[in-house]
């Protein structure tokens, strides 16, 4: 298995936008699993009255990572 | 960047003004699954703070770290069977794109390449896409944006940094009514290209 090391050693030296673009794929690729439980309930784990608030920031954060740089349009 | 726990909830996203402060919200809002007996949904949720986290960190060390972190969560959930979706192979080809000292990658085509090895989703994570999006839609709270925004981005479509960056300044007390005001707000910012009137 892929240790904490190894993904550290290899991205240690690489420019920030690179490391922030591999960032943000690891977070599009792993954002649908918060829909993902044995309970057969969408987000049961969060409660219902900040749900909405709770994803809207979590969406947020991956836009911020996306838009981090001028990687987007700029570069 | 230490590990911080949080016993009470107070709203970050609302005063949220910088890249920063929206990392930390998603941080905070992680938390909030803590008490729950889903430490998966937090362990994802944190993974998704700790890339905003890396984004938004003015310092180099913090953001590998933070980056690493990331990276790791999607790792250990392939390692656990937990979900049974192969993140550690496609982990493994990034780092080794963007490692190739032959043929080096910016990282505009790096974003824009596509997510999955020959441009095909695993089955079992097309399903939890689908399935994450109707839920989000169910919210009946505007998140359909979210979802097309989502797909955008599935289809390599480049960001209009100019709508991102407006979308990140949302005055607090729309935030502050809440999710559905917030979504009409950012629908608005669309239809009007940026104005939010």
């Amino acid at each position: 298995m892929l240790g904490r090391k190894e993904i550290e050693t290899l991205l240690n030296g690489l420019n920030t936008e690179l490391i922030v673009a591999f960032s943000a794929r690891c977070s599009l690729r792993i954002l649908p699993v918060l829909i993902a439980n044995t309970e057969g309930k969408d987000f049961f784990y969060w409660d219902k009255d900040k749900l909405s608030q709770i994803l809207l920031s979590l969406l947020f954060a991956l836009k911020v990572t996306l838009n981090n740089s001028s990687f987007i349009l700029d570069d | 960047m230490g590990r911080r726990f949080y016993f009470f909830y107070s709203n970050l996203f609302v005063l949220a003004q910088s890249a920063e402060d929206y990392a930390e919200a998603a941080e905070h809002a992680a938390y909030e699954a803590f008490s729950s007996a889903m430490p998966m949904a937090m362990t994802v949720a944190i993974s998704i703070s700790d890339s905003a986290l890396a984004a938004a960190s003015s310092d180099y060390t913090d953001t590998v770290e933070n980056a690493v972190s990331a990276a790791y969560t999607a790792v250990i959930y392939d390692d656990e069977k937990i979900i049974n979706i192969d993140f550690e192979q496609e982990i493994i080809s990034d780092l080794k794109t963007i490692n190739n000292a032959s043929k080096q990658i910016s990282a505009t085509d790096f974003i824009l390449s596509p997510l999955w090895k020959n441009n095909s989703a695993p089955e079992k994570w097309q399903l939890l896409y689908h399935r994450f999006h109707q839920a989000l839609i169910d919210l009946d709270q505007g998140f359909e944006l979210w979802v097309r925004w989502l797909n955008e981005r599935l289809e390599q479509i480049p960001l209009d940094s100019e709508f991102e960056e407006k979308s990140l300044e949302i005055p607090i007390e729309i935030k502050e009514s809440g999710a559905k005001v917030t979504n009409a707000y950012i629908t608005k910012l669309i239809k009007n290209n940026i104005n939010p009137l």
